[in-house]
């Protein structure tokens, strides 16, 4: 019998639990739990983290909807994550547990949606008070990426705002073109909302994009919270980078 | 000896139910959008697209190793936590980053 391999590759973190995981990794082992305090990471004995190939995203977000059925509360981790052992993934868990906790109560009970918006021109109302000075490019770049100006996504969030669902949101603004004054954006919110709640979201959001002209809406989800897991680690890495 | 009732026709093939579509919304199909951002947000592609931006632009970052390849040959590898994501984010990285002041150089 071979030995198991000390790596962890880590799915998940969720709030420490008693219950035992019956499911198998991407490679095929047994999940387990690496405990730290009130917080404990899924994770599968691994050599080495799988390939970045659609196969093992799609198994790994497959498998992340599983746990998430059965935790109330819980933080997928970014494809890739592998700890050279438990040790090191303990440290890790110990480092970062006030930001995991605080992340976990967050996300308790929720799912998230992502909501595309496609918008002709730029797609916003540069519409302005008569007195007010015409905001700089710098400030116009930060409330675009904001979502501040986008009309369909007022009109999307204020019927939403009606549904008392949304917990948490996210706004990405991507250009096509290399500029940052935005033509043709494509607008992506991240939308925290409660468990079991996603056919309202559609249903509010195929009415309120029926009535907006100059965009259209490509709706996903629910999937567990992603971009709503704390990605500070980034922050604290980058100096080494 | 027992007639035969006649054979009842073949009912015609119904077509296989598609699997519930992700719903597309009114507007123009993306007119104003270069053909390879649309087609990314077309129904099949969409969901690899959202895999992609939910599982390696996204999520808690434990640490990690990840080595990009093509056609069997390593391209890029990575031991920080800053794996695989998206070039904006990238950028992000490098303007957040605090730069060394430099030393001036002193004429003589």
């Amino acid at each position: 019998m071979s030995a198991q391999p000390e790596g962890r590759y880590v799915y998940a973190i969720v709030a420490g639990g008693a219950r035992a995981l019956r499911a198998r990794g991407i490679g095929g082992r047994t999940l387990v739990r690496v405990r730290e305090g009130r917080l404990a990471a899924v994770a599968e004995p691994m050599v080495a983290p799988p390939n970045p190939s659609v196969a093992c995203l799609r198994a790994q977000d497959r498998l992340v909807r599983r746990l998430a059925r059965g935790h109330a509360a819980i933080l997928p981790a970014r494809f890739g994550s592998f700890a050279r052992d438990v040790r090191e993934l303990r440290r890790v868990l110990r480092r970062r547990a006030a930001v995991l906790s605080r992340a976990l109560a967050r996300v308790r009970g929720t799912e998230q949606m992502n909501l595309r918006l496609l918008l002709q021109d730029n797609g916003m109302t540069g519409a302005q008070d008569r007195g007010t000075p015409a905001p700089g490019k710098g400030t116009r770049y930060l409330r675009a990426r904001a979502g501040h100006d986008l009309p369909a996504l007022a009109a999307v969030r204020s019927a939403l705002a009606q549904l008392s669902i949304v917990r948490a949101e996210l706004v990405e603004v991507h250009s096509t073109s290399a500029r940052t004054d935005i033509a043709n954006p494509v607008v992506t919110i991240y939308h925290l909302i409660a468990r079991g709640t996603s056919r309202k979201y559609r249903r509010t959001v195929v009415d309120t994009m029926a009535s907006e002209h100059g965009a259209s809406a490509v709706v996903s989800g629910p999937w567990p919270p992603y971009a709503f897991a704390p990605a500070d680690a980034i922050a604290a890495r980058r100096s080494l980078s | 000896m027992s007639r035969r009732a006649p054979r009842t026709p073949p009912l015609p093939r119904l077509p296989r139910p598609r699997p519930p579509a992700t719903p597309k919304y009114p507007g123009p199909p993306h007119p104003a959008h270069p053909p390879t951002v649309a087609r990314l947000l077309q129904e099949r592609d969409q969901t690899i697209l959202d895999l992609v931006d939910n599982l390696l632009n996204r999520g808690v970052v434990v640490t990690g190793d990840v080595v990009l390849a093509l056609a069997g040959v390593d391209l890029v590898y990575l031991r920080l936590s800053v794996l695989l994501c998206a070039a904006d984010r990238v950028g992000e990285a490098r303007v957040g980053r605090r730069r060394r002041p430099q030393r001036r150089r002193r004429t003589a």
